[in-house]
């Protein structure tokens, strides 16, 4: 199904830019974010200070006052399910990456990549699509990918992570 | 424009240097909607900054005109005959900007760029007097209307303060409202 909002919205979109055959229906039921974390959810995930009951975010990380959300606050709520900072959105076999949009420095949108290389975008209230490059979804509204995260699609810890609680264990036996 | 659109109205808003200027809440917002906008992407302000720095000041005589026409309107025994055409020239525009709003505003994830939108701004520059208008909206909108309510209507009125699920925020907001102006329940 051709999205004509979303390409309305989207000024740099083209119809043959996304897979048409391959849309969501329309919902507020969760947000971009959301769905490049844990995919289709119930709730949108955002730092808002209003609403707290009905956006998540990690317990841990600050809500922050609209339009001034940081990208390092995002980058944490990422963290927490196992994605870690990387250089890039190139296609790497059992990784799953994610790109995150911003526009002067305050994040707007992410999109997620599927094994096929393709990414995921939920476009706010409107359908997600899947779209076959980055650019297409950058412009006014969402901004410019600034930021890219990975995570292994097994679920396992990166071996630089697993190093890491290594050390902190015998850190912690020393200690004592 | 920037310069003039910061000279600290919120210092004093009822004795805001463009009053004499001013013919109506639409010049007004037509005059500095450019500095607000402005001021949003230069200084990175929050939608409740920019309200308060623009659009609370909005207390002009044409709103005060207008808003009580909509009380003795409300008042009187049948709304649709009693109707202005001010009125309904107001609820024309509101329908059109509301629409628009909704509609555009849905490609946004972030909850403060949808509020940034122009037409929900001006929609809060109108201030009080489509505060009836805005709860007949959310009684059928799952849009997010209360934050142009907090916007308009003074913070110790704030029926859903504290409350931090959007669902019960608006029905607080939705009988607060119906006890205010009774032509709504």
């Amino acid at each position: 199904m051709r999205c004509l909002e979303i390409e309305d919205f989207l000024e740099n979109l083209g119809p043959h830019d996304y897979d048409q055959e391959d849309t969501s229906p329309q919902t507020e039921e969760y947000n971009c974010i959301a769905y490049a974390i844990v995919g289709v959810t119930k709730k949108p995930w955002w730092p808002s200070a209003r609403w707290k009951n009905d956006y998540e975010w990690p317990s841990h990380l600050p809500r922050e006052e609209y339009l001034k959300e940081t990208l390092d606050n995002f980058i944490q709520a990422f963290e927490t399910k196992g994605y870690r900072v990387c250089s890039n959105g190139k296609l790497k076999k059992g990784i799953e990456k994610v790109a995150i949009y911003t526009i002067a420095g305050v994040p707007k949108h992410a999109a997620r990549q599927l094994e096929t290389g393709v990414w995921v975008s939920k476009c706010g209230d409107y359908e997600d699509i899947k779209h076959y490059t980055l650019p297409p979804t950058e412009g006014k509204n969402y901004g410019k990918v600034t930021t890219f995260l990975h995570r292994r699609r097994d679920g396992k810890p990166f071996l630089k992570d697993r190093i890491l609680s290594i050390i902190n264990k015998l850190r912690r036996k020393f200690l004592r | 424009m920037l310069g003039t659109g910061r000279i600290p109205l919120e210092a004093n808003p009822r004795k805001h240097p463009f009053r004499k200027e001013v013919t109506s809440c639409d010049d007004w917002i037509t005059a500095h909607a450019e500095s607000a906008s402005a001021d949003w992407l230069t200084k990175q302000l929050s939608p409740n900054e920019l309200a308060e720095k623009y659009i609370i000041l909005l207390e002009t005589h044409h709103t005060h005109t207008h808003l009580h026409v909509q009380h003795s309107v409300l008042q009187s025994p049948s709304i649709e005959t009693a109707k202005t055409k001010d009125l309904e020239k107001l609820e024309k525009e509101f329908a059109e900007r509301a629409d628009r709003w909704e509609k555009e505003s849905s490609i946004h994830s972030s909850p403060g760029e949808k509020f940034i939108h122009r037409d929900y701004l001006r929609i809060i520059g109108k201030g009080e007097q489509v505060v009836p208008l805005i709860i007949k909206r959310q009684e059928s909108s799952n849009k997010d209307w209360l934050f142009a309510l907090e916007n308009i209507i003074p913070e110790d009125e704030n029926p859903a303060k504290g409350i931090e699920s959007f669902k019960d925020a608006v029905e607080a907001w939705i009988s607060w409202g119906k006890k205010k102006y009774q032509a709504l329940a």
